[in-house]
């Protein structure tokens, strides 16, 4: 963890830091220090808590249905859709 | 978490609510909501399954900024959902 980004936690309220580890666990695995912080938080904190089980429900059922979402109109420009393509064939 | 701005209990399970048509369209409703950059982010990560370095590439964003992205999105998401479709 960079020193601004250790700086930013310490600044923050326990369950704004929860909240973003909460997000953060469903894109990269946690330190254990973060691991440890966010269990020990969401023991305490009922609402943190609530807030986890929704993020994991919502980043659930969007996994099971991805057919079902139509691309939102703030999607991607053909420009961005074009750099996708080539940046995954390279 | 401060009182009265904590996330509501949700009216249904959301495995339920996924089985329903009209619950895809507030979805939809609620993404459109989201500024274009968190969106972008968001459907390249969580709908199309986009590997996490693939989406910083192709939006030119930090590693970090995609988490911030990504977090503001969700947080947005779920409390849009909370409104048009969770309190009902």
């Amino acid at each position: 963890m960079t020193k601004l980004m250790s700086l930013m936690m310490r600044m923050m309220s326990p369950c704004a830091t929860a909240t973003r580890l909460a997000s953060e666990s469903l894109d990269r695995p946690l330190t254990a220090k973060e691991r440890r912080a966010l269990r020990w938080h969401l023991v305490m904190c009922h609402l943190c808590r609530r807030y986890d089980k929704q993020l994991h429900d919502l980043h659930d059922i969007l996994h099971r249905h991805p057919e079902t979402i139509t691309r939102p109109a703030a999607g991607l420009s053909p420009a961005a859709r074009e750099r996708i393509t080539r940046a995954l064939q390279n | 978490m401060a009182a009265g701005a904590g996330p509501k209990a949700w009216s249904e399970d959301a495995a339920q609510a996924a089985e329903r048509q009209e619950f895809w369209q507030v979805l939809d409703g609620c993404l459109e909501k989201l500024p274009p950059r968190t969106a972008q982010a968001f459907v390249l990560r969580e709908l199309d399954g986009t590997d996490g370095d693939e989406v910083c590439k192709v939006l030119n964003i930090s590693t970090t900024n995609f988490w911030v992205l990504l977090h503001r999105a969700r947080m947005q998401l779920r409390h849009c959902l909370e409104q048009n479709w969770f309190s009902k």
